[in-house]
């Protein structure tokens, strides 16, 4: 695709000859801005050594570079071994990078092949150019061609060899370092027949000869109207040719070519001056011999001066040349170039082959499936964040309004909890009403006595008084359990015998149980009335046979027992089972067991199932129940033992230190165990310093318990 | 390289890029997605269960209800928690509730807050054997979980009625579950019931004279003057003449005879805590 530009640069080498014009296009008007012209040391294009290229003085300090060197091995480091020749001021002096450069090709270098069709498919033009060409240039590429219409008969013109001009033009490009474009590389006969085609007027009819007289290159282009009919180079070979030697030559060449004195011959070049003119018009009598004054440019205003037509003829090829780069159109006569392929190629900074295509669809697609898929998740994703809003509004208030109703059935729970502490705590407590209401009474009954001293013994209580009778004495001594007549001293008061006695009772058990399970049963009856599982079974164990229809019934109590079970107490199950293989050695069973007819051992026995089952509930009331029913039993120590293992395993510390307290006091069968247990209790509640004490006494105490191999794992474990 | 390699190369590189940037962005849209999705499944869960607790409000409320009345009416209750002054209050609320004073020292003696909640406390004094005894059901039978651990009590040596000195342990126990103290009302207990001084000594060596009525003729020091066969004339100590007649009061008893025949008169006395008669004769002049 051709570069638009406001500006053209057109070169145009001609022998020793190399002018430049410089041409800038505003609008429809088109001025030209400059014409210069160099004279070189040597033409461009002579097919030996090229001396005029290389300084030979400057060869001892070359690198070897040399004038054959292949512009392709060009690089910057050569440039230094080159002298500044004048075209290089020609090149540094314009700025060729502002717009577009047209530069001419070497006539010699242009073979003109008829062809039969002015579209010439690629594989007949290769064919063609194969066939003409020998093989090694054309493998190299060394080649160019155009299809060029002259007289409506097509021809294939192909350029062969070198471009000396681009060359030139390309190191000074790459010395710059500047950009440039190229837009044009023409044959002289074609830039010259557009321009003058150009400069025709439509409509004319007369027959007209174009005569270029440059410095090597003559050459006459033949039109009729504002065709061109034929293309006649003029043989000459002196270096400055006289006109007469010039007119002859064309003359020939009309001759030849069958073409008859033209009716306007228009003369252009470097030797078009008046005398060569006179010399013309004189020769022609029939023809009007004129100077081709170019028409349809104008002089830039700036540089206007100095620059008459005279010498604006001679830069009409340079002038052509920019000209047909900067209005480089397909509409434009004549249309050719001899551009190497990797120039346009190479100026082609956009140019996309198949694979780009490829790529650019592939890039469409992808896009647009990567759009389409973002889109589309974003969308999700801002509906599912709004979705999100709500329900984490929604999930707010209603965990706000759950909180509420779940304190409210822990506090429930934690009632019955506390009944249960308050049943254990008050198990041998408090009975301190009963004993002085009962001494109160009795002594009252057996005047005359009265105590002097009431107090507590190591594990009861002592009472010292005074009475009139012996006898009521025994009668004291039979008030309370366990009593003992420690001292009767008799006494004489005022002629009254009077007998002192100190007894020690144990305490009497007052059935606190009674009083609080009256406030548990109205608990249960509220919690059975909820239904929740497991309490149901206290109230009334519930058979398997019944068990569907007390399910059905307290579906809605079992919903929410596994609600609360899985918000409340996931981690709680996750801590109970790691605990539970840390002490998963059971406490030997009882011996007593073996009495069967014993209501005690039934009892522990079914205390034992609920606590194998998990009957919670069940178990803790059983227990308590064995523990205010059974009193001497040895078997107490093992409810206590179970009950407080199963409440620390339900993260419970208060109830268990009340229940191990009394087995604390008193070594029994199982004290090991209970150290251990309380030991445990201890480091879970917080104080793992107690705890540990206590595993240590079981080590140092009992070295050779079984219980010691847990104490041993549980003093390496961190809580 | 040709222009159109190395705008394919390029295109090539755009298109790793696109595809880089957009399969990072559409992953990353994705996780959010699938996190933003993962949490409105959980939080539809959690809806969904706190709805089924939701439904189950007023059921609970109305249990929560029943609950508080419960407690309030319930025979023992641990208190939420426990300090000193909570203990000393409860202590004056149930003298309040008893209608009645006793005079105290009180001090804190131990605390365990490990495993089991409690506060123990120590209170000593001297008061009526009734009163004390009263105070020790209270604290046994009000709502309070108070555990008794040592009560003493022994005899006033120089009281002459039923005061006592007395000491009395507990604990006061308490749990984060539990009421507060001061939330606690009152339990209908009926007081110590019987009225016997278990501690007031019977038998004494020396007349307790405290317990002499001053309006009352002490017939130890007062001079029999006249005797008729109802009647008894006696001087006292300050010289007043008492006219008495069989069963009227004097110090320590009672006239319990008048033998006129004999000029003597029976006075049954309790001066020693055992019933003495005194027998007086009418000195002639």
């Amino acid at each position: 695709m051709p570069k638009a530009s406001k500006i053209a640069f057109g070169f145009a080498e001609d022998g020793i000859s190399l002018k430049l014009a410089i041409i800038t296009r505003e609008g429809n008007q088109v001025f030209i801005k400059n014409l210069e012209q160099v004279e070189l040391d040597n033409p461009l294009y002579i097919h030996k050594p090229q001396v005029a290229v290389v300084d030979e003085t400057d060869k001892q300090f070359g690198s070897g570079a040399s004038a054959d060197m292949n512009m392709d091995e060009f690089t910057a480091e050569n440039i230094a071994t080159y002298q500044v020749k004048p075209y290089e001021h020609l090149f540094r002096n314009n700025p060729l990078f502002q717009g577009v450069i047209a530069l001419n090709v070497n006539k010699d270098n242009l073979i003109r092949l008829p062809i039969n069709t002015s579209v010439l498919p690629p594989k007949q033009r290769n064919k063609l150019v194969r066939e003409n060409l020998p093989i090694k240039d054309y493998r190299k590429g060394l080649w160019q061609s155009s299809v060029v219409a002259v007289n409506e008969q097509p021809e294939l013109w192909l350029h062969r060899g070198e471009n000396r001009l681009l060359e030139i033009l390309e190191a000074s490009r790459i010395s710059t370092k500047a950009n440039y474009y190229y837009q044009l590389a023409d044959a002289n006969e074609t830039a010259l027949a557009s321009l003058f085609a150009y400069s025709l007027p439509a409509t004319a009819e007369e027959s007209s000869i174009l005569l270029h007289l440059g410095v090597e290159f003559h050459h006459a282009l033949v039109f009729k109207g504002n065709k061109w009919f034929a293309s006649l180079p003029i043989q000459v070979t002196q270096h400055e040719p006289d006109i007469q030697t010039i007119y002859s030559k064309l003359s020939f060449a009309l001759d030849e070519a069958h073409i008859a004195d033209p009716q306007v011959l228009y003369v252009c070049g470097d030797l078009c001056n008046e005398d060569n003119l006179e010399y013309l018009k004189e020769q022609l009598p029939n023809s009007a011999v004129r100077m081709w004054e170019l028409t349809g440019f104008d002089l830039d205003p700036e540089a206007a001066t100095g620059f008459s037509p005279a010498q604006i003829v001679r830069y009409v090829l340079p002038i052509a040349l920019a000209w047909k780069a900067l209005l480089y159109d397909k509409t434009l006569p004549h249309l050719s170039n001899f551009l190497p392929g990797y120039i346009i190629e190479g100026q082609k900074v956009f140019k996309i082959a198949w694979h780009g295509f490829l790529t650019l669809g592939l890039m469409f697609a992808l896009s647009l499936y990567l759009t389409v898929s973002y889109l589309g998740n974003s969308l999700k994703l801002t509906e599912a964040k709004s979705q999100y809003k709500s329900l984490q509004s929604e999930f707010g208030r209603k965990k706000a309004r759950a909180d509420a109703v779940l304190a409210m059935a822990k506090a429930i729970d934690a009632q019955a909890g506390i009944i249960e502490a308050i049943k254990t705590i008050l198990v041998g407590k408090n009975p301190w009403n009963e004993i002085l209401t009962t001494l109160t009474n009795d002594l009252k009954a057996h005047p005359i006595s009265w105590l002097m001293n009431f107090k507590r013994a190591k594990d009861g209580f002592t009472i010292i008084g005074m009475t009139t009778e012996r006898s009521n004495i025994v009668h004291f001594a039979s008030l309370f359990p366990a009593a003992k007549i420690a001292k009767v001293t008799r006494h004489n008061i005022r002629n009254n015998t009077v007998w002192q006695f100190e007894i020690v009772y144990a305490f009497p058990v007052v059935n606190w149980y009674a009083m609080m399970e009256k406030d548990a049963q109205a608990l249960k009856k509220m919690e059975e009335s909820r239904a929740l599982p497991g309490r149901e079974t206290v109230v009334k164990p519930v058979s398997k046979a019944n068990q569907p229809a007390e399910s059905a019934k307290s579906g809605l109590g079992r919903e929410l027992s596994k609600l609360k079970t899985s918000i409340v107490e996931k981690t709680e199950q996750l801590k109970q089972e790691k605990k539970e293989t840390v002490i998963d050695r059971p406490i030997p069973p009882p011996e007593l067991l073996s009495a069967a007819d014993d209501p005690s051992v039934k009892d522990y026995k079914d205390f034992m199932t609920a606590f194998n089952k998990r009957q919670d509930w069940v178990m803790i009331d059983r227990g308590v129940k064995f523990i205010n029913n059974y009193s001497p039993s040895p078997l107490i120590s093992y409810v206590r033992w179970y009950l407080s293992y199963r409440a620390w395993q339900n993260k419970e510390y208060y109830r268990p230190l009340t229940w191990l307290e009394p087995m604390l006091k008193k070594p029994d069968a199982i004290y090991p165990y209970t150290l251990m247990l309380t030991g445990l209790i201890y480091r879970d509640s917080g104080d793992t310093q107690r705890g540990e004490d206590l595993w240590k006494s079981v080590l140092r105490d009992y070295p050779q318990h079984p219980v010691a191999k847990t104490v041993r794992e549980l003093l390496k474990e961190k809580p | 390289m040709t222009n159109t390699q190395r705008n394919t190369t390029v295109l090539s590189i755009l298109v790793v890029i696109i595809f880089s940037t957009g399969a990072i962005l559409v992953q990353n849209v994705k996780k959010k997605l699938s996190e933003v999705q993962a949490k409105n499944v959980h939080l539809k869960a959690e809806i969904f269960k706190y709805d089924k607790l939701i439904n189950m409000q007023a059921k609970l409320e109305k249990d929560f209800a029943a609950l508080r009345l419960l407690i309030a009416e319930q025979s023992k209750v641990l208190v939420q928690t426990d300090t000193p002054a909570g203990t000393f209050s409860y202590l004056l609320k149930i003298l309040k509730w008893m209608n009645t004073n006793i005079n105290f020292d009180f001090a804190m003696s131990k605390s365990e807050s490990v495993g089991a909640n409690w506060n123990e406390y120590i209170i000593s004094g001297k008061g009526e054997y009734f009163k004390v005894a009263d105070l020790v059901k209270q604290l046994e039978y009000q709502r309070a979980l108070l555990s008794l651990e040592d009560v003493s009590v022994t005899t006033d040596p120089s009281a002459v009625s039923d005061t006592v000195y007395f000491s009395i342990v507990f604990r006061t126990h308490y749990t984060l579950q539990g009421t507060e103290i001061d939330a606690i009302n009152k339990k209908n207990v009926p007081p110590f019931a019987p009225l016997y001084a278990l501690f007031k000594p019977r038998i004494w060596e020396k007349p307790q004279e405290t317990l002499i009525d001053p309006l009352l003729i002490d017939v130890d020091t007062a001079l029999l003057i006249g005797i008729t066969d109802s009647r008894v004339f006696m001087r006292d100590t300050y010289g007043i003449i008492h006219i008495m007649s069989v069963g009227d009061k004097v110090a320590y008893g009672y006239l319990y005879a008048i033998d006129k025949s004999q000029d003597k008169v029976i006075f049954r006395l309790n001066e020693y805590g055992t019933q003495e008669d005194r027998t007086i004769f009418l000195k002639k002049k």
